[in-house]
């Protein structure tokens, strides 16, 4: 708790369960201002959530809360009311908002994710990082590729050494239980996904399917009969024996011998399933000794002897099936350790985390060990966070905490702890979420944290309800709170209904802030069309585009969203459709055809991709080009090479450009196209199949604009609102019941840590053992609360209004579907608001339940009629930058041929100590030049075969009378360059150059009379003709040197010798300038 | 002599200012500044002032001959000879940390890595010597650290084991004769030498002088004289240090003018956003007005680069290349990759890199039938990598000796024959020489022009390489690293993050860099990036060097940065005058999403305007683009695809063409008369035809064995089956396969035990493999029709034959279903079928036609067909008959089968079939199909139009 002047707490710990639309994000800020308000520091505060986009949203909604404050009174007294602050006017809020930006480098306001790799990247060493790393998105098409690596990594032998390999393939059969499968690749990719978050909880062996560790006390099934055998036999006896009707006597005796052969992993046959749902119920009389059984419509009285042969059979095929689970389940384990090894291998040790790699690495949990910066007590254990961040962190405000996961509060848990029980009462904890939103559980959320936290802190934590909509007009609202207040106590568990009870609070709007018109009905299609097509007829009706309306459909599954994008884009015409966060690039007939070209390159004998471009434009392309399907590998691949993928695609593209006048969705695509392959270039990879895996993941990023109707996910909806939502895909998964539990994990119910993980035998086999009783209960409480979870964000997404489309469901008694539950909750509400349509932009459909107007769209005004899509023609519009100096450079450096042979790199290094060994010369003959060599040969930095090359090189030169000549002291003296650089503007532009030697004879007035320009080549020279040759060569240079010295000195040009010597050889050739 | 700071106040920009400062008032010959070294903050400003100073002696008609142009660093680094190369400097650090005993550092490694492997090893030789360069700038060893501040240390004991491995470094440099880098910085600056020649040191524009610089040049001027130019006028002169530096308190709350700032100030939604805003900001510019692009955050470079070339201007990127994207680097890469992992992915791409690819091709080897020839060795035999391809392809030589057939992959076997030839070489050789060899030999008389870019590059390429080579082998001779692949390593290492210069085409638009931007001249200047973070950039996530540090020993820190930044920033704008001026864009989000802040700069107003400025700048950014709904931008002109080699008109069909047919007339087409089939090297494991072969390939050898297929003992039986299998199984893919192969195999061998169970039982029941594989052929409608009928049975009592045919789909399926599916009113009349009094139409004719081959091959009528089903689930295997075949259902799948003929020889294939079960068509058309295929295409694959428009 901050304390205030007088020492009286004024802000304390806090937490905020809100409703959706309640301003989550609008409070925290507040809260954060308080803060300031209060003198805190703004790097002292801590401010995260989950999405980047709400993380941005924090900032930019403290900053414009300041800004009013700071410029109006009322306003300032506005947010001083909101943020509970006293005496605080303009000039105090800009004083807030001054140090705020000022110290905007150092504050912690953003994502998790973010703070997580800070952390990372100050404890590389710590965490056992080996790697520059770089973080990849999950589950984006980079990790995609990554992914494809590891299973690749994985089928291929040589990873695993003889016994790994056997234990793999006896996992993989164990896991899969005789299932044979024909395809590892894809079993292995759906195991990953599907057990891959159990695995990061509890990545110990003997948690999973251990019978000890989930039974500790032991199981009556876990102790089988030993005698089944004479159990069975004298079962028959007694169906022998007695006097049951033929099907009765026949069903005993199926049942016998199917149990007695019974082994895991054996078929649950008729004769197993009707005995087992009959005897299994009876199990407590069994034991006790007298029981009877119910076989069609005879009653089978059981005596003691009976019973216990009974009860051996039941135990057996029980102890079979747990079996047959606990196996499975340890080679589900045994596949995931093994992926993961090779996971960290290629992935990770090579430095490619993904997020939830870096939060993994940060748990104190895990096995990584990684979790150490954070765990432990303040002080001696626990290492220097605060000061390698710069930052000692006082205050905490997490937004959206219900979709914390453990792994995600275990690396958060000690600094908070240390936060909350600070005995100063100087720092303070915050956290607002909503647990009605939880829908993430399968990705680790764990929304009983929030309670848990708030009853570990009870003492000292204080509870604020935010209940109030800022979103929804009051017929969405009115709706969510009619379907949500009270749950039909016949359909949902009774812990279901508790927790939502407690987590419940009938929501308000406010008035002002919410649209007033509005409408919400539920829907469902008349039997000849079905609920896409009343979307899309809705859609054509509102026609959101033309009247600025945002509109959202919200589906379940991204497989229905893409059906439902298919029937909108068929049905909608001229209306741009997106799928959120799924739109590939492949939609466009530009991608694919350079796609299929850069796949003939990369595999010249793909007929498919071959075709493929002959029919597009490119074939004429390729034509003129001169290339063919034998020469398009060198070229494609060539080109990738230099350019990467993205300037192949640039340049083909614009070349396609230039022969089909392309629209703009394929101008966009094909930017979008090159976008991709600039990301998968900055890989650093150039590899073809590496490629190929990214582009099939690859989705576009950018998120779709206003003027997009757009298709999503409830998941991917949550945090958004928008004018007008449809929700046409409630069937699926109901809200209670149904589907198979599949694997489950049981947690400690004191330490909250998984405990055991198991693949759950079948519903009537878990039923009759406690524990597992237990768990499945929980599992569908669960299961059963994030339904509501999800249906709950789905209606409260919708500013204006909201249509909900559902099919009757056929009765069931196992599950309770979702559009029951609406349709239960709805219905006996009737319609108001005017008699429904008969059709949706031509769908008959029928109405359930209606609020608002149905036109009530029609007072939205229409957009002023701007051209849908201007056609933006690439052109330049001004010229050079003007720039006033000249660009150019003139390089005359001729590029020896292959660089690698040895005489090439040796020639380069000669060359330059033997510049350097005449730089010492000014007039020979040198007092000793042999001595001078010697010293020269002390200290030049060159290896020594160079400098004894050199030397020799030099001695040769020496000893040469054209050399000698050309190197002795004129007697009137002369001034002599060694190595001097020069620079000069000559036509063809700038000049930059070095004078080996330059001799100018110049009169006493310094003015220059004549001068000569020597230059030093250490080519080899082989016979007279060659030499001439060779001197040739460097005509072009020495040209050039002499028009720059002619500038220079300046000195006429023919006044100007230009001598080159050739050290190999000791020869010198002049070269005249030509006429 | 003393230190002199010269204000050069704002009239003009930076460069001019300099210039003018540098040359005499008159110049009438070439001026000689060589006496003079020139420090400049970098190199790009080195060249520019150097272009400044010729043009301004040009106009003066003469040259000069120009200063030495020296980098702050290099000052302190100027004694290069006995300097250790990065790589040596490297290599001894491997050495050090390699043979450590960790636990003997635990504040530094509190947990031990699991290997201290050589990739570990060089990491964390990256980390500890950025530790130490930083260091050294503030002159500083670690162990003057410990020394020098000690007990104030945070984390001592940290600083203590890393001292103590810096002095193991140190010891190890010594042995191999060399100065460690940092050192000789220290040293240097303790005893600076200037170069020979040099009377004068003018430091310009530098605004942030390291202290290790200082000190060289503090102690230099008892002896020479310094000048530093600033780029500020003389009333600002208080706010700097005597080294010319902002000092950061003065500058920290300084208000920093930005004139019109709403109109000059603007936000855009992401990368690309700003990338678009730029383009259009030139588009509307004053054409007179000389215009530069200052680019801080090079995250924007790139959609930058790409938005100005489609507007048709020429950007020019003044960084440096990396090496990481050039070719050569490649080569090198895959060719580590082919030695140390050696896994087919590195062999397929070393095969794949252009300049083997050249290699070859100069040896008359085809490369496309190498690559065509490798995919399908892959396709075939999923090798694990090359000794695999080696095994195959020698065997495949050997078979066809034997068999006299004809070879595969004779391409393919030249190309790795030279592969294996570079490999043996490579081996032969010690040391990092071999990569020269191997170099030399690939690149053979490669020779690019002498004047394209490429060739430029090429040779700045080599140039590293070549050095690069050099130094490794130096650390090779110290003894310091293993000779061969881990000398590769360490060379890909010290590589990868070189950088090529750049040169110059005719570049129009220089995208400057943010310390590069002073040195512009143009008018007006518009800054791209200006973000948070990226100016004034942070210090954040050091592991060794947090803020608070940095400031108590005087190394760079934030505010330092802030201070530079808001220097920099103040000078472009005060020295622009109208109508030039500075316009500056920022982001809201970078490409991955996450949030971003405006620069603080921007921020630095007058109390009364900051309400406001923050309220434009923290605003909403316009959306960065509109959806448009998609649209087919070209339709596939079809029949330009058909080739010379592909007949309109086969003359035989194989019987299960026709149910492709039914299926979908157009992807008919498509798969067999152009013959677009899939081709790449991903193969993981078998396909269902693969594993259908397996399958089939046994249950064949059962079928030949006299012995075997009239034996009873389903033990034995299945073992055959099994044994067969795992014959060809091995055989084809390795006795090592992959995994997966394993686990299929092990499949198959499940399944046919069980069918060996139904095979004998079915034996008991009376019926006997008559002939298997059969091969059969007929006449229809002038057409040839074969087939390959799995296995013939005749009934040992009756003397009734049948037909059955291998199913091991995972699904067993009644035989009638796969033929006769639900009546579609679209489909041909002909296709059209009564079964059991249900209307159905026909989906493929398989069995039927099978049947009457048969009968012309004189069976007979009578012959009974059927699947004999292996599928996944045990309990279904089993012999599955179509019921109720009757001959009624022959003649109508002879008149099916003709019909289907005569519309393939009529060239009729459209329309196609709207939905599929398997489509392997399906990219190529993402809108409806009319839509994809241009009308011509249409109209000729409809010949007669008697079915009417397309359904
Ligand atoms: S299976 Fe045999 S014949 Fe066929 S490609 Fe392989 S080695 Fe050659």
């Amino acid at each position: 708790m901050t304390v205030g002047e007088s020492g009286e707490p004024i802000v304390g710990h806090l937490s905020i369960p809100a409703s959706a639309g309640s301003g989550k994000t609008f409070r925290l800020a507040h809260r954060y201002i308080q803060l300031l308000a209060l003198g805190e520091s703004p790097e002292r505060i801590a401010a995260m959530t989950f999405s980047r986009k709400a993380a941005g949203e924090i900032f930019d909604t403290i900053v414009k809360q300041l800004c009013k404050a700071a410029e109006r009174k009322e306003d300032a007294e506005e947010v001083s009311g909101h943020a509970d602050i006293l005496n605080h006017g303009p000039g105090e809020y800009l004083a807030l908002l001054r140090s705020l930006l000022d110290s905007m480098d150092r504050l912690h306001v953003g994502t998790l994710d973010s703070f997580a790799i800070r952390i990372v990247q100050s404890f590389p060493l710590e965490l056992g990082i080996t790697m520059d790393f770089e973080v990849m998105e999950t589950g984006g098409s980079v990790a995609r590729a990554a992914r494809n690596e590891v299973l690749r990594g994985i089928l291929e032998r040589r990873n695993l050494d003889a016994s790994a390999q056997e234990a793999f393939l006896q996992s993989f059969k164990q896991a899969t239980f005789g299932q044979e499968q024909k395809s590892l690749g894809r079993s292995l990719d759906r195991f990953v996904d599907d057990f891959h978050a159990e695995f990061r909880a509890l990545p110990e062996e003997s948690g999973w399917g251990v019978g000890e560790t989930i039974w500790p006390g032991s199981s009556p099934w876990l102790n089988p009969a030993k005698d089944f055998d004479e159990c069975g036999r004298f079962l028959r006896e007694f169906t022998a024996a007695s006097e049951f009707p033929d099907r009765v006597a026949q069903k005993w005796v199926e049942f016998i011998d199917e149990a007695v052969a019974y082994l895991p992993g054996s078929p649950w046959v008729n004769a197993i399933k009707y005995m087992m749902e009959r005897l299994l119920p009876i199990s407590a009389e069994l034991r006790e000794g007298h029981a009877t059984v119910r076989l069609f419509t005879t009653d089978c009285a059981l005596n003691a002897e009976v019973c216990r042969a009974c009860l051996g059979l039941v135990t057996h095929v029980m102890w079979c099936e747990i079996r047959k689970n606990l196996e499975t389940t340890k080679g589900i384990f045994q596949i995931l350790q093994r992926f993961e090894a090779i996971y960290d291998e290629r992935v990770r040790k090579r430095g490619r985390l993904t997020f939830d790699d870096i939060q993994f690495l940060l748990s104190p949990n895990t096995a990584s060990g990684g979790g150490k910066p954070l765990s432990g007590i303040p002080g001696e254990d626990r290492l220097y966070i605060d000061y390698r961040l710069d930052a000692q962190l006082d205050h905490w405000l997490l937004d959206e905490f219900q979709d914390t996961s453990d792994i995600q509060w275990s690396v958060l848990e000690n600094l908070i702890d240390e936060v909350v029980q600070d005995p100063s009462g100087q720092r303070t904890f915050f956290y607002v979420g909503d647990v009605k939103q939880a829908i993430y559980g399968w990705r680790g959320g764990n929304a009983r944290l929030f309670d848990q936290i708030k009853n570990r802190y009870r003492e000292t934590i204080g509870e604020e309800l935010l209940k109030t909509s800022y979103r929804s007009c009051a017929h969405v609202i009115d709706c969510v709170n009619t379907v949500f207040s009270s749950l039909p106590a016949d359909q949902f568990l009774k812990e279901t209904r508790i927790r939502w009870a407690e987590a419940w609070e009938d929501h308000e709007i406010a008035g002002g802030s919410v649209p007033d018109n509005g409408h919400v009905s539920l829907l469902s299609p008349a039997a000849e069309t079905d609920r896409f097509d009343v979307a899309a007829g809705i859609v054509r009706e509102i026609d959101p585009v033309r009247r600025g309306l945002s509109l959202a459909l919200l589906v379940r599954t991204n497989d229905e969203a893409t059906d439902l994008v298919k029937v909108l884009r068929g049905s909608c015409e001229g209306v741009p459709v997106v799928h959120e966060g799924h739109a590939g690039v492949l939609d466009s007939p530009v991608v694919t055809a350079l796609l299929s070209l850069f796949k003939v390159g990369a595999h010249p004998g793909d007929a498919f991709a071959w075709k493929h471009i002959l029919m597009t434009p490119l074939g004429r392309i390729i034509q003129e080009r001169g290339l063919t399907r034998e020469t398009l590998p060198q070229a494609v691949l060539g080109q990738i090479h230099v350019t990467g993928y993205r300037g192949f695609f640039r340049d083909w593209g614009d070349a396609l450009a230039q022969v089909v006048l392309l629209d703009e969705f394929g101008r966009r695509r094909l930017d979008d196209l090159v976008d991709a392959a600039g990301e998968f270039d900055a890989g650093g990879t150039r590899d073809a199949g590496a490629f190929l895996d990214f582009m099939e993941s690859f989705t576009l990023r950018e998120g779709s604009s206003k003027n997009a109707v757009r298709v999503m996910t409830i998941h991917q909806a949550k945090g958004l609102g928008f004018d007008v939502v449809i929700v046409p895909a409630l069937q699926g998964r109901p809200i209670r019941g149904g589907g198979g539990a599949g694997v489950i994990t049981a947690y400690d119910s004191e330490s909250e840590r998984p405990v055991w993980t198991l693949q759950m035998p079948r519903k009537l086999v878990a039923e009759s053992d406690e524990v597992l009783r237990k768990e499945l209960q929980r599992h569908e409480e669960e299961k059963s609360f994030e339904a509501l979870c999800v249906l709950y964000v789905a209606m409260t997404r919708a500013r204006h209004a909201m249509y909900m489309i559902v099919d009757r469901p056929k009765p069931t008694s196992t599950a309770y579907p979702s559009a029951q539950f609406l349709l239960d909750q709805l219905e006996k509400h009737g319609v108001e608001g005017g008699d429904p349509p008969t059709t949706f932009g031509d769908q008959p459909a029928h109405c359930h339940f209606a609020r608002g107007e149905w036109g009530w769209y029609l007072s939205t005004s229409e957009l002023e009629a701007t051209p849908a899509h201007e056609v933006q023609e690439p052109v330049r519009k001004r010229d050079a930058s003007a720039r006033a100096l000249p660009a150019r450079a003139v390089t005359w450096r001729s590029v020896p041929g292959n660089p690698f042979t040895d005489r090439a790199a040796d020639r380069l290094e000669l060359g330059s100590a033997i510049h350097n060994l005449f730089e010492r010369v000014e007039w020979l003959p040198e007092a000793n030049p042999i001595q001078a060599v010697e010293l020269w040969k002390e200290t030049a930095p060159f290896p020594d075969n160079v400098r004894e090359a050199a030397a020799n090189h030099f001695r040769t030169a020496c000893e040469a009378s054209a050399v000698q000549e050309l190197f002795a002291e004129p007697p009137a003296g002369a001034i002599v360059w060694r190595e001097r650089a020069f620079q000069v503007m000559l036509e063809e532009g700038l000049v930059s150059g070095r004078f080996d030697r330059v001799v100018v004879d110049a009169d006493d007035d310094g003015i220059a009379r004549r001068a000569s320009i020597i230059d030093f080549k250490s080519d080899s020279v082989d016979g007279s003709e060659d030499l001439s040759r060779k001197a040739e060569s460097h005509r072009s240079q020495l040209h050039l040197y002499r028009r720059a010295l002619s500038k220079l000195l300046p000195l006429d040009e023919t006044k100007i010798d230009c001598f080159v010597v050739f050290t190999t050889v000791g020869k010198v050739v002049e070269l005249y300038a030509l006429p | 002599m003393p230190v002199t700071r010269h204000f050069l106040g704002y009239d003009r920009p930076q460069i001019q200012a300099v210039c003018r400062f540098l040359l005499p008032d008159r110049i009438r010959t070439a001026p000689e500044l060589d006496p003079l070294l020139l420090v400049v903050p970098t190199r790009r400003a080195g060249r520019r002032i150097l272009e400044c100073l010729s043009g301004v002696c040009e106009e003066h008609g003469t040259g000069l001959f120009p200063p030495s142009i020296r980098l702050p660093t290099e000052l302190v680094r100027l004694d290069t000879s006995h300097l250790a190369s990065p790589a040596l400097v490297l290599a001894a650090w491997v050495q050090v940390l390699r043979n450590a005993d960790l636990r003997r550092f635990p504040a530094l490694f509190p947990d031990c890595p699991p290997d201290q492997g050589t990739s570990w090893a060089l990491y964390v030789a990256d980390v500890i010597q950025r530790l130490r360069s930083e260091l050294a700038e503030g002159g500083f060893l670690i162990c003057d650290i410990v020394k020098d501040v000690g007990e104030d240390l945070t984390e001592l004991d940290r600083w203590r084991n890393l001292a103590s491995l810096e002095s193991a470094y140190l010891s190890v440099m010594d042995r191999t004769g060399r100065v460690d880098p940092c050192t000789a910085m220290i040293t240097a600056a303790a005893d600076p030498v200037l170069p020979p020649g040099i009377r004068q040191i003018v430091v310009a524009g530098v605004p942030d002088l390291s202290p290790v610089v200082a000190r060289f040049l503090m102690r230099l001027g008892d002896e020479h004289s310094i000048d530093l130019l600033i780029h500020a006028p003389d009333s600002l002169a208080d706010l700097f240090d005597r080294w010319g530096r902002p000092i950061p308190g003065e500058w920290a709350g300084r208000t920093l003018e930005i004139p019109d700032a709403s109109r000059r100030i603007c936000l855009a939604a992401n990368e690309s956003a700003q990338a678009g805003a730029v383009v259009r900001l030139l588009n509307d510019s004053d054409p007179e007005c000389s215009v530069a692009i200052g680019v801080p955050d090079s995250n924007i470079l790139c959609p930058l680069r790409d938005a100005l070339e489609r507007s048709g201007y020429t950007p020019f990127d003044p960084t440096g290349r990396a090496f990481r994207d050039h070719s050569l680097f490649h080569l090198l890469d895959a060719w580590h990759g082919l030695l140390s992992v050696g896994d087919y992915a590195a062999l397929a791409r070393f095969m794949r890199h252009p300049d083997f690819i050249r290699y070859y091709e100069q040896r008359d080897i085809c490369v496309a039938s190498v690559l065509e020839q490798l995919d399908t060795l892959q396709n075939q035999h999923l090798p694990a990598g090359l000794d695999e391809v080696v095994r195959v392809l020698d065997d495949h030589e050997a078979y066809c000796g034997e068999t006299g057939r004809e070879n595969t992959y004779p391409e393919l076997i030249k190309a790795i024959r030279l592969l294996r030839d570079r490999l043996h070489d490579f081996e032969e050789m010690p040391g990092v020489e071999s990569v020269k060899t191997f170099l030399k030999d690939v690149l053979g008389d490669f020779a690019p022009g002498p004047d394209s870019m490429d060739a430029q590059l090429f040779s700045d390429a080599a140039d590293l390489v070549l050095s690069g080579l050099e130094d490794v082998s130096e650390a090779e001779r110290a003894n310091l690293i293993q000779p061969g692949q881990d000398g590769l390593r360490l060379l890909i290492h010290c590589l990868k993050d070189a950088e090529m210069f750049a040169r110059r085409v005719d570049e129009e638009l220089v995208l400057e860099g943010w310390l590069e931007v002073p040195w512009s001249d143009a008018q007006w200047l518009i800054l791209a990036g200006m973000n948070d973070e990226v100016v004034p950039s942070g210090f954040r996530g050091d592991p060794f060097l947090p803020d608070s540090l940095r400031s108590k020993i005087g190394l760079k820190h934030g505010e330092e940065r802030l201070a530079r930044d808001a220097f920099l920033l103040a000078g472009l704008i005060a020295s622009r005058p109208d109508p030039g001026g500075v316009t500056i864009l920022y982001g809201k989000t970078a490409r991955s999403g996450d949030p971003l802040k405006p620069s603080r700069l921007l921020l630095r107003c007058s109390d009364e305007e900051l309400p406001g400025r923050a309220r434009q700048l923290f605003g909403e950014a316009e959306v960065a683009r509109d959806d448009v709904p998609p649209s087919v931008s070209f339709p596939l002109d079809v029949l330009a695809a058909l080739g010379q080699e592909a007949a309109d008109h086969p003359d035989s069909l194989h019987v299960t063409a026709f149910g492709t047919y039914l299926d979908c007339p157009f992807r008919y087409y498509l798969s067999h008369i152009l013959r677009m089939q899939e081709l790449d090297d991903r193969k993981m494991e078998l396909d269902a035809l693969d594993f259908g072969n397996l399958v089939h390939y046994a249950l064949e050898q059962l079928g030949r064995s006299e012995e075997l297929r009239v034996s009873t003992d389903t033990e034995r039986v299945g073992a055959f089956l099994a044994e067969s299998a795992e014959r060809f199984a091995y055989g084809r893919y390795s006795s090592h396969p992959p995994l997966s192969v394993e686990i299929q195999l092990r499949s198959a061998t499940e399944r046919l035990r069980k069918a060996a169970e139904v095979h004998v039982a079915e034996l008991a029941a009376g019926w006997e493999i008559l002939d298997v594989e059969r091969r059969v052929r007929g006449e229809f409608e002038g057409l040839t029709i074969v087939g390959k009928i799995d296995r013939i049975d005749r009934h040992r009592v009756t003397g009734a034959c049948r037909l059955l045919d291998y199913k091991t789909s995972e699904t067993a399926e009644p035989v009638a279903k796969a033929h006769i599916g639900r009546r579609d009113p679209e489909s041909r009349p002909y296709a059209s079928v009564t079964m059991d009094k249900k209307q159905g139409t026909w989906t493929g004719l398989q069995l039927p036609l099978y049947r009457m081959l048969l009968e012309q091959d004189g069976f007979g009528e009578g012959v009974e067909i059927g699947y004999f089903n292996l599928p996944k689930a045990a309990m279904q295997t089993g012999v599955s008959m179509w019921e109720n075949f009757d001959e009624k259902l022959v003649d109508r799948a002879g008149h099916c089968a003709r019909g289907v003929i005569r519309d393939i020889k009529s060239g009729r294939f459209w329309p196609p079939c709207e939905s599929v079960k398997y489509d392997n068509f399906e990219r190529l058309f993402p809108s409806a199909y009319a839509a994809c295929v241009d009308e011509i295409s249409q109209a000729k694959l409809m010949p007669g139009q008697e079915g009417g428009a397309a359904r």
